[in-house]
Formats: structure tokens, C-alpha cells, sequence
């Protein structure tokens, strides 16, 4: 009963995970994938030549570290916070609030973000323009465009994470926060010293999540809002793909960034999986 | 020393409330500009220039919107790409779910391997543009359906959910006679209706949403989905506007934020409809995801 599945997994998912031999072909549009000659490494060794290449790389990572500092301890922080109110309706409004993003698609987000952060027509240069007397060019800026893409990455996935950490606090034991408050503790010491803890295990494996996919930037985001102008910090692997790929026709060296992106994504997630089994006894699988 | 400490508490209170409140509003903000410049009439868009203030209403920019036949024809391409994804993903995740839970199966961490992998390793975007175009899934509607339909990390949760089963009912069912179909479609699925339902909604809005991949293989624009629509008409005015051939004040319609912001929030109007309804779905697919990891 299961062998349709098998197979369309087979053929969507394993096809395409053979044709990474391109990568290690010299692609001639006229033989095709199967016909085209085999050249080793040359690919390899032709793309880490190539700077733009490794300044993908680096925006890359760059991005991906620069998401995981500020953005990480986001959702962490609501959940502790919205945990301590008391109303129901009031934490039910602001999460779903916080969750609407998340639903959103960033072709949508892409059209909303251009125009609010817009030079000329969006609000925050016009609040921007009325405290200081300045506007800032935010998505063609190369200063801008990082901060830009992690504010709203972080708009738009704050909800999710909530939900995660909310969920986690819900499995604390009552008698902790009993026995805190007979020691003497104010809510936010009680937050401080019984809630953060328990999230431990939780913030730990959403961690080591992070960690591991550290090799993708968010495509999609990127791909809305960057443009020629902040390609100097805005070009992520993928993005670079993208470009020499399917634009340029450069098959070859597409593919092999590719191999490059997710066979180092493998590497990384299988390593920071074991170094957090070993410290905390903590895996994903 | 506890009336300071309930003041302390009660200032923490206070305080913690009013960050929230600050932090929803914010949140909320780019939701309502759009809302808000889709419903702005011309002369108030003028007038304020954060589009920010309900200066007034009218529907005059959904009208101008739902002119082009191909907002229509778009919307309903995405609505049968999501419906048709949804039912091959529910129908892969129950079938390879319900297979994996079947302890006695000769090869059954084989195919937990197959299922695992195309989770943290794929071909790229390069090789499997090629494998689709030797298999003429390119340029198809119904090619786009597959696209979203295997997902392993569903399967999972749906296996663990069916492991919580209590397996006498599942007994009891074979001493009847019941083959693996039947099981299925008898005892398995009613029974695990809500993790189904979180399924077949974040397939759904994942479905709905996903434009880069949909925009890539479709060449013929009749068969767009409505976000690949979006994409196409907005590259189109962003170019407009960057010559300056159109500009926002008094120039031709389709440049304005106001009718930009119409076509968003008719692409963002199923989610923003089905979304209070289901919300608890949402949540528990997330917490189940969460609790499994």
C-alpha cells in the first residue's frame, strides 16, 4: 500500500539527489544531464575561485549567526513574558497576533515590507524623517539591509517560536513556583530562576535546530527583498544559485554550490546533534 | 516586607502588560497598513502620507483588482494546486505513516531511511529542475501538486500519533477480518482526525503561499498560481516605478500602494479567514512538532 509512495519519494526526491553528479560534470546542454562529460573536481576547484562565491558563503553564515543572536531569544522572551499574565483573553489576542505573521507568504510580505520601509512612501522613514530629519534607504542600503532582513524575519517568525516555549512552560511543575514564592521570590525572580530553567530543554533542542541549518538564510525572504544594490550583503547561497543557475544557464557551478551548501548543512547539523548528546544528553533523533 | 513585595509584583504586572500591548501593536502594524491602503480612497492616500490613519473607505481599489481576469483565474489555479497537494500529502503521510508503524515489516528501517533523508539532503535546485523537465512536470498544474506533497516530518508525527493508539482496537479489528485498508480508513484515520487536520492545514497554507518554486516551472502565465501573479504583477510595477513611467501620484492605477496593497489582501484573505477558526490547529501542529523534536 505504500509502494506509490515509496516511489513518487523515489523518483521527487532521489532523482534529483543523483543529478548532483553535475557537479562534477562539464554540462553540455545538447547531452544532458547523462551525456555530459565527466570532469572531476574541476568544478569544485573553479568555484572556490570565484569571489562571489565565498561572499555568498559569508552572507550566508553571516545572516544565519546574525538571526540566531538576535532573534533567537525572542520568541523566548515573549513566552516568559506573556506567561505571567493573568487575563486568557488577553495572552489568546496578542498570540494571535504574534502567530498572523507566520501564516503569511513573503511574496505577500515582500510587497508590504517595500512599501513600508519605502525611501519616499513608507511610514517608518516618515517617523524616522520627523524625530531626526533623516530617511534611510532600509532595503537598498548595504548598511540597512541586514537589520532590515532580520527585523522582519524575526516579525514573522516570533509567533511560532512562542508557541513552542508557551507549550514547554506548560509542563513545569506547579509545586517549583509554590516552593519559589515561600523562599520569597517576586514574579520576576520566579520567572528568572523557575521558568527559564524548565525551558531549558526546549530552548536547548530549538538550538541545536538553528545551529544545524545555519547553511540556509532564509531563501524566500531574501529572495523578495534583496536587489543588485545590497548583493555586497545580501547575497545568500541559494540566491547565488539562483542567479548562475537559472539565469546565467550555469548549471555546473550551480550544482556544486548546492552539494556544497547542503553537504556542509549535513555535517553541521550531525556535528552540533553530537556535541549536544555528549553535553546534555539531548538529540533529534 | 509583603506589601513591597506584592507592589514589586504588581508593578512587574503593569509594566509586563503594557510591553505586550506595545509589542502586539507593533506586530500588528504592517498588517494594518496594508488592510489600511487597500481600502484608502484616492484623496485621503494623498493626504496622509503613512497611510497609517482610517481616513475613509471604499473598495475602489479591490474593483480595479478584480478587473484583471487574471486575479481571478490565478486564484482559483492556487486554490486546486493547495487542494490537490494537500490530498496527495494527506494521502502519502497516512500511507507511509500507518506502513512504518507495522513492527513486524522485513525492511522497515530501510524505508525509514528513505523517508528521513530527502528531509536534510536534496538534489538542489539545478538537478531537480532537470529531473522535472525529463519527466514534463514542468509547465503543469498537476506537476506543481507533487512538488508539495511528500513530507516526511509529517509522516513522523503522524507515525507517533498512530503509535498512541491502543493496539486492541486494532486487534479486534483483524479478528473481524479487517484488511490494511480497512483498518486504515476505518479505525486509523477517524481516529487521528486531529493531527489529519493540522496536516492538511499547514500543507494547506504552505501550499497557498509557496511561490518560488511554482514560479520557476510554470512558464505559461495562465497557469500562475496567485502568489507567482503577485510576484509577476509587482516586479512589473516596481520596474514601472523605477523609470519613473508611473508614478504614485495620479499616474496609472496599478502603481498606486493602495491597489498593490488590494491584490495582498485578497492573496492574504483565505489564511486571514480560516485562521481565528482553526488557530488551535495550528498551535497543536506546532506544540506536536515540538514535543516530538
Amino acid at each position: 500500500m505504500v509502494l506509490p509512495t515509496v516511489a513518487l519519494y523515489v523518483i521527487l526526491s532521489y532523482l534529483p539527489i543523483s543529478g548532483v553528479m553535475l557537479a562534477f560534470k562539464e554540462f553540455d546542454y545538447a547531452k544532458g544531464l547523462w551525456g555530459s562529460p565527466w570532469i572531476g573536481t574541476q568544478v569544485f576547484r573553479e568555484l572556490f575561485g570565484l569571489p562571489n562565491f565565498w561572499r555568498a558563503v559569508r552572507n550566508s553564515v553571516s545572516i544565519s549567526l546574525l538571526k540566531l543572536f538576535c532573534g533567537f531569544p525572542v520568541p523566548i522572551v515573549m513566552a516568559l513574558l506573556l506567561n505571567e499574565v493573568r487575563g486568557k483573553y488577553f495572552k489568546k489576542t496578542v498570540q494571535t497576533v504574534t502567530f498572523l505573521p507566520n501564516l503569511l507568504s513573503w511574496a505577500v510580505l515582500g510587497v508590504v515590507f517595500t512599501a513600508v520601509f519605502s525611501q519616499t512612501q513608507g511610514y517608518v522613514n516618515h517617523f524616522i524623517d520627523a524625530i531626526f530629519g533623516i530617511r534611510i534607504d532600509f532595503l537598498h542600503d548595504s548598511m540597512w539591509f541586514r537589520p532590515t532582513l532580520i527585523v522582519t524575519s524575526i516579525w514573522a517568525g516570533m509567533g511560532y517560536g512562542m508557541v513552542i516555549y508557551l507549550a514547554g512552560l506548560t509542563v513545569i511543575e506547579p509545586e517549583l513556583y509554590e516552593v519559589a514564592t515561600l523562599d520569597g521570590a517576586g514574579r520576576f525572580q520566579r520567572m528568572l530562576h523557575v521558568s527559564l530553567p524548565g525551558l531549558m530543554p526546549v530552548i536547548l533542542t530549538q538550538l541545536i535546530l538553528s545551529v544545524g541549518y545555519m547553511m540556509y538564510a532564509g531563501f524566500t525572504q531574501v529572495y523578495v527583498m534583496y536587489n543588485p544594490m545590497v548583493y555586497d550583503v545580501g547575497d545568500i547561497i541559494e540566491t547565488y544559485v539562483y542567479r548562475i543557475g537559472l539565469q546565467d544557464g550555469n548549471y555546473s557551478l550551480a550544482t556544486a554550490t548546492g552539494l556544497f551548501q547542503s553537504g556542509l548543512g549535513v555535517i553541521l547539523m550531525l556535528a552540533v546533534n553530537r556535541i549536544s548528546k555528549k553535553m546534555a544528553d539531548r538529540s533529534i533523533f | 516586607m509583603s506589601v513591597r513585595r506584592m507592589s514589586g509584583d504588581r508593578l512587574f504586572g503593569l509594566v509586563n502588560g503594557l510591553f505586550l500591548v506595545l509589542v502586539a501593536m507593533v506586530c500588528f502594524l504592517p498588517i494594518w497598513y496594508a488592510l489600511n491602503s487597500s481600502i484608502l480612497p484616492f484623496k485621503a492616500y494623498l493626504k496622509d502620507p503613512t497611510h497609517l490613519l482610517p481616513l475613509g473607505f471604499t473598495l475602489d481599489s479591490y474593483r480595479d483588482a478584480l478587473r484583471d481576469a487574471s486575479v481571478w483565474r490565478s486564484f482559483a489555479n492556487g486554490l486546486l494546486v493547495m487542494l490537490g497537494t494537500v490530498i496527495l500529502a494527506l494521502c502519502t503521510t497516512i500511507t507511509s505513516a500507518y506502513t512504518l508503524t507495522r513492527k513486524q515489516l522485513p525492511g522497515r528501517r530501510i524505508l525509514v531511511c528513505i523517508f528521513l533523508i530527502p528531509m536534510f539532503f536534496g538534489g538542489g535546485l539545478i538537478p531537480t529542475y532537470l529531473v522535472w523537465k525529463q519527466l514534463h512536470l514542468l509547465n503543469s498544474l498537476w506537476g506543481l501538486m507533487l512538488a508539495g506533497c511528500l513530507n516526511g516530518y509529517w509522516m513522523l508525527i503522524l507515525k507517533a500519533t498512530m503509535d498512541g493508539l491502543p493496539e486492541s482496537l486494532e486487534e479486534s479489528a483483524r479478528i473481524d477480518g479487517a484488511q490494511d485498508f480497512q483498518v486504515v480508513w476505518y479505525i486509523m484515520i477517524p481516529l487521528c482526525k486531529a493531527t489529519l487536520a493540522c496536516i492538511a492545514l499547514m500543507v494547506g497554507v504552505g501550499t497557498w503561499n509557496e511561490f518560488f518554486w511554482a514560479q520557476i516551472v510554470m512558464v505559461d502565465p495562465s497557469k500562475y498560481t496567485f502568489m507567482v501573479y503577485l510576484r509577476q504583477l509587482f516586479t512589473r510595477i516596481s520596474i514601472l516605478q523605477g523609470t519613473g513611467a508611473a508614478s504614485a501620484v495620479g499616474g496609472v492605477p496599478t502603481a498606486t500602494i493602495t491597489f498593490q496593497m488590494a491584490i495582498v489582501c485578497i492573496g492574504v484573505m483565505p489564511i486571514v479567514i480560516i485562521y481565528p477558526l482553526v488557530q488551535r490547529y495550528f498551535v497543536k501542529g506546532i506544540m506536536m512538532g515540538a514535543i516530538k523534536a
